[in-house]
């Protein structure tokens, strides 16, 4: 038989084989949906911009020793942060939802690694705001959570400009000029100048809080010009199409993988010898498992992409060709990759093995689990990057889903290009493979 | 060793000689295979006699010396349409475990080159051969041992190619069902099919084959049938056991 019908064949019986095991079948195609939609979440909610989404929020536990109207205020400030749980937190009628502690009860359980950050608005607080004196704000923290502690002091920051409208930076203007032995009156003229300033920015943002940002944006230093390309769907941001695009290529490497190890089970299995006797060329066996992993592959993306498309708008139908095309580079790529670690292991325990390893690896410098490419790489790891399959799909997939690329695009074409020429490669070295390990000593 | 007139001969095998890496399978073995005969292949284990199948059948193409086909030299492993001539039953099962045994047939009868129809009626002969047609729908892991034997056999015939290799087809088979193979075998050698049958079992090789080759460590120790094999060591009555007691001064059965 010639190499096409045989290969056809060939995928036929896989495929069959494949889809009638329901249970493995659906796991393979609704994994990936499953943890695209854990990711696109996960990482939505961490780079929620102030649209409003839910967003992971660092807890901050705070009393108020002062006990005035504008401890009062800075407190409920920090309430509305969208980057704090504050602790104690409230009921609807305004009662303490949790114990509400003292300082020294809060500064015992930083010590005893109960709380991990702890504001303590000391006495004194409105009385120094009015005179420009160094505010009694404590944070008793435990160091180590630095990454609440970069989003703690953000917070603070924020709610404390919001809450005084601004008057903390002139007081902070105020104590550097006495510090630097101006004489009161002049200090007194340069704070009332300064008020004035900040009275009329204060006018000028409405009834948007004082944010130190509009500082600088309001008076001219940077101005913010935002550009959507009006092709984007709605909703999507870099970092979704990014765990979309990302997850798609591992898992399609994970699947495919497990598919083309079934050409050591036939080997294994004894079918492999059989096959060999028959009139057929020994490519086709190999050619159409390539077709089986293949189909597969292509209906595992395609659930994929519809999930993210049903939660995430990512935009599928806005360039099909070009989505398209990158799926089917992508997959050819997989599916040598697969044939490749199929062709080189010698037992199936050295194939699982060795593409676990390598698609872990590839999963992670080739941005299929963090947002690598809009970043900018130190050499190494930038050269590591360009050497993964997942970087070229994923870094295709997010031209064409985020910067609404078209497969005209030279960076698209770029990658689809290496992706093939990894195909090519990898496709005649598996072969090469195929031939020594399976035909000579079959 | 009786040289066969080439004019019947369908395989002729010239020099053979196969090397695992350092370790030599098979030396220098010559021997032919006439049409229709059912044609022997006697020796204990690591003797080379799937070796030799294997280089045959497509499945090794290290070999040297010459083989061939129906006059033609030929390389198995190299040549995809000859290779639908030379049918093997290897002596390791090689079936789909998740597949059924008409499955089996099917597929494999369609990758031997079928029509659809064809294989449908080649599946329905190899269950009969097999003696599963009322588990036809059955997987195959569902199968005892002996069954699996059966279906292996039937799969290798499947495609009915003129030559057929059979690699011991009948380890673990029950009695009933070794009698069932035999004289489907029969009947095939009748219909004009060749065989060549390996085995390490003497009644097999005196009940079936029109000749034997026996072999030892890769290497030819006679050739003929039973008579003349007995004649070679000059004890006419000898049986096969005897014969290849007094060709390798030990026993078949303990080496
Ligand atoms: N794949 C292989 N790699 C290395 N050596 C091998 C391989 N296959 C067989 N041999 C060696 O070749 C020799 C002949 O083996 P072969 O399988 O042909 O014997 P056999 O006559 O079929 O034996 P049996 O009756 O046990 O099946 C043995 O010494 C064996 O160890
Ligand atoms: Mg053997």
């Amino acid at each position: 038989m010639k190499l096409g019908p045989a290969a056809l064949l060939f995928a036929r019986k896989d495929l069959s084989l494949f889809f009638r095991d329901r249970t493995a079948m659906l796991l393979s195609f609704l994994m990936p949906a499953t943890l695209v939609t854990i990711f696109g979440y996960l990482m939505g909610m961490m780079s929620s911009d102030s649209d409003g989404g839910p967003m992971a929020r660092a807890t901050l536990w705070v009393t108020d020793v002062d006990q005035t109207e504008d401890s009062r205020s800075f407190y409920a400030n920090l309430r509305t942060s969208s980057l704090l749980s504050v602790r104690p937190r409230l009921n609807d009628d305004g009662t303490y939802l949790d114990t509400a502690y003292t300082a020294e009860q809060l500064r015992e359980k930083v010590i005893d690694g109960k709380v991990d950050h702890a504001l303590i608005i000391g006495k004194g607080f409105a009385q120094a705001l009015a005179s420009a004196e160094p505010l009694p704000l404590t944070m008793v923290r435990d160091p180590g959570a630095q990454m609440e502690g970069q989003l703690l002091n953000i917070a603070v920051m924020q709610s404390l400009s919001a809450s005084t409208e601004g008057r903390v930076f002139t007081n902070l203007l105020v104590q550097n000029l006495r510090d630097a032995g101006m004489p009161d009156i002049a200090v007194d003229q340069i704070r009332a100048v300064t008020e004035q300033q900040r009275e009329l920015l204060q006018q000028s943002s409405g009834d948007q809080p004082f944010n130190m940002m509009n500082l600088f944006s309001g008076r001219g230093m940077v101005k913010m010009e935002d550009h959507v390309p009006p092709e984007r769907a709605n909703n999507v941001s870099a970092i979704q199409a990014q765990a979309v695009g990302g997850i798609a290529v591992m898992m399609l490497l994970f699947g495919l993988t497990a598919a083309s190890a079934s050409l050591l089970r036939e080997r294994e299995g004894g079918t492999m010898r059989r096959l060999l006797s028959l009139p057929i060329p020994p490519g086709s066996i190999l050619l159409g498992k390539a077709l089986a992993m293949g189909v597969i592959g292509l209906i595992q993306l395609t659930v994929l992409f519809v999930v993210g498309e049903f939660l995430f708008e990512i935009g599928i139908w806005r360039d099909p060709l070009t989505l398209g095309a990158i799926i089917l580079c992508t997959i050819a790529a997989a599916v040598a990759f697969g044939l490749l670690i199929a062709a080189w292991a010698r037992t199936p325990k050295q194939a699982d093995g060795m593409s676990t390893l390598v698609i872990l690896v590839m999963s992670c410098l080739g941005g299929s689990w963090f947002p690598l490419q809009t970043l900018d790489l130190p050499m190494p790891m930038n050269v590591a990057m360009h050497l993964t399959i997942n970087h070229w799909s994923v870094s295709s997939f997010q031209n064409l889903f985020w910067r609404t690329k078209s497969l005209a695009d030279t960076e698209i074409l770029l990658a689809l290009g290496v992706l093939l020429l990894f195909t090519v490669l990898a496709s005649w070295q598996a072969l090469r493979l195929f031939r020594t390990r399976y035909l000579e000593r079959a | 060793m009786t040289a066969a007139p080439p004019a019947t001969a369908l395989l002729e095998v010239h020099n053979l000689s196969l090397f695992y890496g350092e370790r030599c399978a098979v030396q220098d073995l010559s021997f032919q295979v006439r049409r229709g005969e059912c044609f022997g292949l006697l020796g204990p284990n690591g003797a080379g006699k799937s070796s030799t199948l294997g280089c045959l059948a497509g499945l090794l193409n290290t070999w040297q010396g010459e083989l061939q086909f129906g006059g033609d030299a030929i390389r198995p492993a190299d040549d995809v349409s000859l290779r639908g001539k030379i049918g093997l039953v290897p002596q390791d099962l090689a079936l789909y475990e998740d597949m059924t045994a008409v499955e089996n047939l099917i597929f494999f009868a369609r990758m031997a080159g079928l029509s659809k129809a064809a294989a449908k009626e080649g599946a329905d002969r190899g269950l009969e051969l097999a003696g599963l047609t009322d588990r036809a729908k059955d997987r195959v892991d569902s199968f005892s041992g002996g069954m699996k034997r059966r279906l292996n056999l039937a799969v290798g015939d499947v495609h009915e190619p003129p030559l057929l290799l059979l690699d011991e087809p009948t380890v673990g088979v029950d009695p009933q069902s070794r009698n069932h193979i035999f004289e489907t075998l029969e009947s095939l050698s009748k219909s004009g099919r060749t065989l060549i049958y390996t085995t390490h079992y003497m009644e097999e090789v005196e009940r079936l084959c029109d000749r034997i080759l026996i072999m030892n460590e890769g290497v030819a120790l006679g050739c003929g049938t039973h008579a003349e094999l007995a004649t070679s060591i000059d004890q006419p009555n000898a049986t096969l056991e005897e014969v290849f007691l007094n060709m390798t001064g030990r026993s078949l059965r303990d080496s």
